[in-house]
């Protein structure tokens, strides 16, 4: 039905947000992995990190890729502080009691963004926002590219940090066997909020990515939360490989949907998959059962 | 016995309200205070009750708006008759979405993100088709009488909407009071012991799904019959969902009065928000959001649960 | 009339590699009081839940009243009139006692006010009649198991199955809880027990099934039971039915109970030096509202090995828990290496050098052997790290060949290893060793015990706790024999063997 290019364009397209969404959903996953907590204000958070860069661009004039290493670093101590001081203390262990808790603070974050800046939709335009690179017949915009790319690194190196530090070695300890990890010496509460930290930093890398190409309002992190747990849970919980796939795929339906269902009914495919993987499949395509 | 009595002493106390008060302002004050109260009662029902909390309970909600403008614009019915459709509709949605959901054991965080899911997905549906009027909503036409089930002034409003809170809340006094009721609670703290003394989990959590989505129902063809309108965020939107599990949360999971409590607390500090820093944008939810945190951080069992700790402190001191 | 109320024939359940209960067959005559016993992880409650319904076996069938039941749901069960209560309690925690208990009744009773008048009379059996209007979260952990029996009972069953509900009560709780249960019998229901209390079993039981590694070992009456060989090998390992059946030495202090800890030790023939390395006095405490530990005082000199015995449940894993700081103390000392460790967090224990290798071995399953040793040095000997790892695959050539295999994908005598080699990574000075033989083969065990002699030869201070008497006494320098939170013996080795303490904590002689 559709031209190649426009078909070859639209799944390049899809595999570019794809990477920035499996960098989204590596940090949900970190979070559920080893908390065990379904994060509701990852959204938030994103939203958060957008408004940052879109900040330190308009008012301090820095961009987006210089200012990466400072949203990193900022967005984890925000994570951290965050799961030790409240999310912690507030869910008296109890899961149900997280789940609000992280729902309230997503309802918090997003209207205090609105107070803030309204409601207002907001772009950065850099230099190379316009610049487009030709793959085939397809031109992809050249930001997009080096978000695919950016994308991609970051998950390299979280997925190092995970597996080849003691650090990561002990999150992943902790994840599955919480009382052979204190024997070990390891605290526990620490680990959860270093966990919750990086899965933030991730959200502080995407936004990096994000701003150039995209815009930023106080609604567009609930745009991203349900694609997020679209991921996770596609991937299968806790799994860094099936984050990255699922990302990937789910980057790809959403951009093809969009182009055969129209603008207004495109984002069904995702949600349509999120339930049916739910009701059918709760395990994801890699994850173990439960 | 005493929880009837308490509520006949608020339909009573309600229901004479108009004589005394004039100030269209405070009527309208009650009016939305006690829809804010269904809405959360609804979600008690499920969430309290029976322990399964739903993020997308707006999904029932949209069902009950949506008929009743649809039975009124496309099929001629009297708002009454479309009223009971509303309910009937939205329960046959929750036992489906209930069907699937349990039947597959989905609980806790999974069962709130499916419901989440499932509100966003009517949501899209309803932006993109015709029938619901796409994005631009349906309208019902203006005319004011009983029978219509549209009033001049806010009171007749106020009757019909505590007609409906009034048997939200016999329902609920029946949940403490039954065998269901029992066995829902049952379910809700141990399910593999409920089994064990002979609940069957699937059918109990069937009805409970099915009570909260007809009132939610409710609701939602009441707030069209108000408002005259209805589009897919109002009516599938996240707005109606959090202000329901906040309200019941807030006032105290599975109790009786819970919910007006909550809802009394949470627009009684809108109200004085919006006094001292005016109407800006958001903050309500901002509200929210933080009451739904301070609540659970500190007083998990709502503001309920104060009451019913002093009454136990009370009768232990007397003991 | 039916002679047998329940039947279970040929039933298996797998579960991964492992068979948790293997062809067993049994039937319970009606209105009888029978037991069902073994040591821990023998599969009584993987037993209960295949019965109940709430898992479906591999092989095998439960007939229930002449029917076929396998599979069935738990519900189904309960409304023919099977009932059952769980080893862990659990209340409806947000309800009160009446209300808790009414949720039984509801199943003759459809009408709340009958169904809660019911409901006060089973309380009234139960001896709950004063806390009725308790929340269930309120109660004590004896309160509890009585609600847990009295709403089973409300649903009027035929057939009731009572899992451990004697299980954490202090002996006092025990002897009011025994007519209560003799009292349900006498009303004509069956009851079907699993239970460690042994002298309550021996006390109430008319036939006794006791259950090993998931087979039926043995079958008959109490008096049967405790003389048969196979089940004294179960229970206390291998060996040890010879040395039982030794003749009793007649020694003054072998029937003793402990008083004094320091008068025992100067009685001691031990060679060692008393240099106290683990000091702990008076240590009460538990989780929640229970308590359990009654007041313990225990030392570990430096260079000892010393055996912790007790059956399943008398608080071993708690003491050890409460050491290290996962459980918190409620009254008492722990003096380690001269240092004061009393309620210290646990990230402040491992640095000092005592180390625990904890019960179910506790390794991680979705880290690699190699990984799992390296976070052995997390906290403690980090600067060392490749030449422990050396030491360890030394110690453990298997472990070797398996650097790279995902720890929760080895055997249990595997992983067994790997947490202890896990354990020795953090160069301890004391190494608490929690039930290293459970669900281990007999070879594996005699092997393990080799390697606990073979680390006391290296001068390695040792604590072990053990529910296998007999090599843990071939070991141990001296013997503390824990029951219900309290220490009953404490001496020599040879001096516990031919005692009579040891047949009663283990068989309620």
């Amino acid at each position: 039905m559709f031209d190649f290019s426009i078909l070859l364009a639209s799944v390049l397209n899809g595999l570019t947000s794809g990477a920035v969404y499996a960098l989204v959903a590596l940090g949900l996953t970190l979070i559920y992995g080893v908390l065990h907590i379904i994060n509701f204000a990852h959204g938030a958070a994103l939203m958060v990190a957008m408004y940052g860069v879109y900040e330190l661009y308009n008012k301090l004039g820095i961009d987006p890729y210089i200012a990466l290493p400072f949203m990193v670093v900022g967005m984890f101590l925000f994570g951290y502080a965050l799961q030790r001081v409240i999310i912690n203390r507030a869910s008296h262990g109890k899961d149900e009691n997280i789940l609000l808790v992280t729902l309230g603070l997503a309802i918090v974050l997003e209207n205090l963004a609105l107070l803030f800046f309204k409601s207002d939709t907001r772009t950065i335009d850099t230099a190379y926002s316009l610049t487009t690179i030709a793959i085939g017949p397809a031109f992809i915009a050249l930001p997009k590219l080096i978000a695919f790319a950016g994308a991609l690194a970051a998950s390299a190196i979280l997925v190092l940090l995970v597996s080849g530090t003691d650090l990561g070695r002990a999150i992943r300890a902790v994840s599955k066997e919480k009382q052979g990890a204190k024997l070990m010496g390891i605290h526990v509460e620490h680990i959860y909020a270093m966990s919750f930290g990086i899965g933030l930093a991730c959200l502080g890398a995407a936004a990096c990515f994000l701003l150039p190409t995209y815009y930023v309002n106080p609604q567009v992190g609930s745009g991203f939360v349900l694609i997020a747990f679209t991921i996770v849970v596609l991937g299968g919980m806790g799994s860094f490989a099936g984050a990255l796939i699922g990302g990937l795929l789910i980057g790809v339906v959403e951009s093809l949907g969009g182009l055969y269902l129209g603008e207004s009914l495109g984002p069904i495919g995702v949600f349509i998959i999120f339930i049916v993987v739910l009701l059918f499949r709760p395990q994801g395509l890699f994850g173990a059962r439960a | 016995m005493k929880s009837l009595l308490g509520i006949a002493a608020l339909a009573i106390g309600v229901g004479l309200l108009p004589l005394f008060v004039e100030s269209g302002v405070w009527i309208n004050f009650v009016m939305m205070t006690l829809y804010a109260a269904l809405l959360a009662q609804a979600w008690n029902i499920l969430g309290g009750f029976g322990g399964q909390f739903s993020f997308g309970h707006a999904l029932f909600f949209g069902f009950g708006a949506y008929v009743q403008a649809i039975a009124q614009l496309q099929w001629g019915f009297n708002p009454w008759v479309a009223l009971a459709m509303a309910g009937l509709v939205s329960a046959t949605v929750g036992l489906g979405v209930g069907a699937l959901t349990f039947r597959y054991g989905l609980k806790g965080s999974y069962f709130a993100l499916v419901t989440l899911a499932f509100a966003e997905v009517f949501r899209i549906i309803a932006v993109s088709v015709p029938f619901t009027g796409a994005g631009v909503g349906l309208m019902i036409p203006l005319k004011e009488s009983v029978g219509n089930l549209q009033f001049e002034s806010r009171v007749g409003f106020l009757y019909v909407i505590l007609g409906l809170l009034i048997a939200a809340m016999l329902v609920t006094w029946w949940l403490q009071n039954s065998k269901f009721g029992a066995y829902l609670q049952a379910v809700r703290d141990n399910e593999n012991a409920a089994q064990a003394i002979g609940v069957n989990p699937f059918l109990i959590k069937l009805g409970a799904i099915a009570l909260s989505a007809a009132f939610m129902g409710w609701a939602g063809a009441f707030y069209l019959q108000v408002f005259q309108y209805i589009d897919p965020s109002i009516a599938f939107g996240p707005h109606t969902s959090v202000e329901a599990l906040v309200a019941a949360i807030v006032g105290g999971l599975g109790s009786l009065w819970g919910p007006l409590l909550g809802a009394l607390a949470l627009h009684l500090l809108s109200d004085l928000t919006r006094n001292l820093f005016g109407s800006l944008p958001g903050i309500n939810m901002v509200i929210y959001g933080s009451m739904l945190i301070v609540i659970v951080m500190f007083l998990p069992r709502g503001i309920a649960g104060i009451g019913q700790s002093v009454t136990r402190l009370w009768r232990g001191k007397r003991d | 009339m039916i002679d047998n109320i329940l039947s279970v024939s040929g039933i298996s359940i797998s579960f991964g590699g492992l068979k948790a209960v293997n062809n067993v067959s049994l039937d319970v005559p009606q209105g009888s009081l029978t037991a069902l016993i073994g040591p821990n992880g023998a599969g009584k409650t993987t037993l209960f839940a295949l019965m109940s319904g709430f898992l479906k076996p591999n092989q095998g069938t439960v007939t229930y009243c002449g029917q076929d039941i396998t599979g069935q749901a738990p519900h189904i069960n309960a409304v023919a009139g099977m009932t059952r209560t769980f080893q862990i309690v659990q209340p409806f925690a947000a309800q009160t006692v009446l209300e808790n208990i009414a949720v039984g009744a509801h199943l003759h009773y459809p009408n709340r006010h009958t169904a809660l008048s019911f409901a006060r009379d089973i309380a009234l059996q139960v001896g709950l009649d004063s806390q009725i209007t308790k929340p269930a979260a309120d109660l004590t952990v004896a309160g509890r198991k009585r609600l847990e029996l009295a709403r089973a009972l409300a649903a009027k069953p035929k057939l009731l199955l009572l899992d451990e509900v004697l299980a954490g009560l202090n002996p006092q709780e025990i002897s009011e809880m025994i007519p209560v249960i003799r009292n349900v019998t006498q009303q004509g229901v069956t009851v079907l027990m699993i239970e460690h209390v042994m002298q309550a079993v021996m006390n109430l039981a008319e036939h006794i099934w006791v259950l090993a590694q998931g087979e039926l070992i043995a079958q008959g009456n109490p008096s049967d039971i405790t003389q048969n060989l196979k089940v004294i090998e179960a229970y206390l390992g291998t060996g040890a039915a010879a040395r039982l059946n030794e003749p009793r030495r007649n020694n003054p202090s072998s029937t003793s109970v402990v008083t004094n800890t320091s008068s025992t030790l100067s009685n001691s023939a031990s060679t060692l030096q008393a240099n106290p390395l683990l000091e702990v006095s008076g240590l009460r405490g538990g989780y929640g509202r229970t308590e359990v530990l009654r007041g313990i005082d225990l030392i570990v000199n430096k260079g000892e090995t010393v055996a912790l015995l007790g059956s399943n449940g008398a608080g071993k894993t708690t003491f050890n828990q409460m050491i290290c700081g996962l459980v918190p103390t409620q009254a008492g000392r722990v003096k380690f290496d001269d240092i004061d460790i009393t309620g210290a967090h646990y990230t402040n224990i491992v640095p000092h050098g005592l180390i625990q290798v904890p019960e179910g071995r506790k390794i991680f399953p979705n880290l690699t052997v190699l990984e799992n040793l390296e976070l052995g040095s997390f906290s403690r000997a980090r600067a060392r790290r490749s030449e422990n790892i050396e030491y360890v695959f030394e110690t453990f050539p298997r472990l070797r060949e398996r650097t790279k295999q995902l720890a929760g994908t080895m055997s249990g005598g595997e992983q067994q290893m790997l947490a202890i080699g896990r354990g020795l990574m953090a160069e301890p000075i004391l190494l608490i060793l929690d039930e290293p033989s459970l669900g281990l083969s007999p070879r594996l065990v005699e092997e393990m015990f080799g390697l606990i002699r073979k680390l006391r030869e290296t001068g390695l201070s040792i604590l072990l706790v053990e529910q296998n008497v007999a090599q843990s006494l071939d070991t141990a320098d001296r013997v503390y024999v824990m029951e219900n939170g309290a220490l009953k013996f404490s001496g020599l080795p040879s001096d516990l063997m031919g005692s009579d303490e040891l047949r009663r904590a283990y068989l309620g002689l």
